[in-house]
């Protein structure tokens, strides 16, 4: 649906986007993520049409964006909704006047009968119908998030670009937009692009991803796949701080999916077989969207590493130094 | 006496309220043209925008008095006449304009840039987003500066005697100050001490009103 091919854009001597491809598919819920500064919000504005490119190509089904001229470009952003960190709601319209604002650029009128219908449609999907008249100065930054959502999907998009949209809020809260956004992509068939630094909204909810370093495309994948894997590209942004490893000896993570108890047996097995001692220094399950999946850390003695990780190649089980 | 003073305010609230009238309508297009040409504006022009910016910091330098005797083939011209109430709409409105472009500029160069990105992701054209974002939301602000204008209006017009215009101004500083009739200079001062208090405070309930 997004094709991204050699994608490079420069501010003045600045390189902020090196070489970039990607491919998005329709009903993607398709995560960027990486430090700040890295160059997501450009790329998902060069995605929108707002910010040109130099090089490389950006098709949405098909259509180069930079070849589109000012008319056809705004037809293209009209189906594309985007919501950002800091909402950008205008303070001086109700939650109303707010979501009916793109229709009235499309010149419909706010309160034509098939207008009304869809605004009341959506703010009930996001849970504000009885929010209708508030300004956004008397909402809370959930529900400020929430109209701009409604928003973002009153043209019928068929792409919501995200821009750290959960960024500015609470745990909770980022949780339940994250369930709505979910929801939108399920029911709506809506293909969500999400620009984040954050890994927990990536874990939660992208059915891919692409890490960005330094405005270059460093890792593309499924997030089970980039995050809980062992040599993983993006390592040092995952790599967690709160991670003490003996200093002594050998640290070897091994990683598994779904079946944690399969786990369980290869270490009870492997310890049998081989007949040796070993401290587990660390283990962790986490869930992405449903999937199970962990990685445990054991601590072996110089002279047993070369038996370990043999067994373990030969079992088929991924692992790396640690 | 009085009649002279009511006479006077008259002339004054005529002064004011038509250069403000006018400046604002006139003073709005640089204001307009500075915040689309403005680095962060919609379409940045280093050009034209310096160029501008120039006219407008050279035209607020003038003193008042000074811009009102320089102007006055320019007055005559415009009014027909260069002596009188309706002629000192002129330097009024030429010594506002400037000042006007500048606080409409920068009530509209505070809308918060998040905005005008927001409308332009939804494919707002230009005149939608000055139209339907750029003057809905500094609505607030240009009030208060239109009202910050007429103030200055009113100190302006106090001038006006200069080039016989009359006003409250000219009452003070004639019988008041030059025939030394303590009671005129006391009456005119409290006029428009009111009529500043008044400005004010309507101002600053509309834009309560309007936030
Ligand atoms: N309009 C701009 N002009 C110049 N440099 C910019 C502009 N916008 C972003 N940058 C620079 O581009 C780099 C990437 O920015 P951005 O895409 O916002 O990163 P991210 O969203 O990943 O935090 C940063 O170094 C930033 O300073
Ligand atoms: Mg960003």
């Amino acid at each position: 649906m997004i094709k991204i091919q050699n994608l490079n854009k420069k501010y003045d001597n600045l390189t902020v986007l090196k070489d970039i491809s990607l491919e998005i598919n329709q009903g993607d819920i398709f995560g960027i993520i990486g430090q700040s500064g890295a160059g997501k919000s450009t790329l998902l504005r060069c995605i929108n049409g707002l910010e040109p490119y130099d090089e490389g190509s950006i098709t949405i089904e098909g259509k180069e964006i930079a070849s589109l001229d000012k008319r056809e470009l705004h037809i293209m952003q009209s189906r594309m909704g985007m919501i950002f960190q800091n909402f950008n709601l205008l303070n001086r319209l109700n939650v109303y006047d707010n979501v009916a604002l793109p229709l009235q650029f499309w010149g419909k009128k706010k309160n034509a009968p098939e207008s009304r219908e869809k605004i009341l449609h959506l703010l009930k999907l996001v849970g504000l119908e009885d929010r209708i008249k508030s300004r956004p100065g008397q909402l809370s930054g959930g529900q400020k998030q929430r109209v701009a959502i409604a928003r973002a999907l009153v043209l019928d998009p068929q792409i919501l670009l995200c821009d750290e949209a959960t960024s500015a809020l609470d745990p909770q809260i980022t949780k339940d937009i994250l369930t709505l956004l979910s929801q939108i992509n399920r029911e709506m068939n809506i293909t969500i692009v999400m620009v984040t630094h954050q890994m927990e909204v990536v874990k939660e909810i992208c059915t891919k991803m692409a890490y960005i370093e330094n405005g270059e495309s460093i890792a593309v994948g499924r997030p089970e796949e980039l995050f809980v894997a062992p040599n993983s590209p993006i390592r040092n942004f995952v790599r967690d701080a709160s991670e003490f490893l003996p200093q002594e000896g050998v640290n070897i993570r091994l990683y598994f999916n779904n079946d944690a108890t399969a786990e369980d047996s290869v270490i009870t097995r492997m310890a049998r077989e081989l007949d040796i001692n070993f401290a587990i220094c660390d283990g962790r399950l986490e869930n992405y969207h449903g999937t199970i999946m962990g990685s445990l850390a054991i601590n072996v003695s110089g002279e047993n590493q070369e038996a370990v990780t043999s067994y373990l190649s030969q079992k088929n089980i991924p692992w790396e130094y640690a | 006496m009085w009649d002279i003073i009511t006479k006077a305010a008259w002339q004054t609230i005529y002064m004011v309220i038509g250069s403000t009238l006018f400046s604002v309508i006139l003073g709005f297009i640089p204001a307009m043209i500075l915040t689309l040409t403005a680095p962060d504006g919609l379409r940045p022009n280093r050009l034209i925008y310096g160029v501008l910016d120039v006219i407008v910091n050279i035209f607020r330098s003038f003193p008042f008095i000074i811009l009102m005797v320089i102007i006055i083939p320019f007055t005559r011209l415009i009014a027909g006449k260069s002596i009188g109430t309706k002629a000192a709409l002129v330097p009024l409105t030429v010594s506002a304009i400037p000042f006007v472009a500048r606080v409409i500029e920068t009530a509209l160069r505070g809308v918060d840039s998040g905005l005008i990105e927001a409308a332009r992701s939804f494919g707002a054209s230009d005149a939608q987003i000055i139209r339907r974002v750029y003057l809905k939301e500094a609505f607030p602000g240009i009030i208060s500066g239109i009202t910050l204008t007429m103030i200055n209006l009113i100190g302006y017009s106090a001038m006006g005697g200069a080039i016989g215009a009359g006003g409250l101004g000219d009452v003070a500083i004639r019988y008041g100050y030059q025939a030394y009739k303590i009671p005129y200079l006391v009456v005119t001062s409290i006029i428009l001490i009111i009529f500043v208090q008044l400005i004010q405070s309507i101002g600053n309930l509309l834009y309560k009103k309007l936030m």
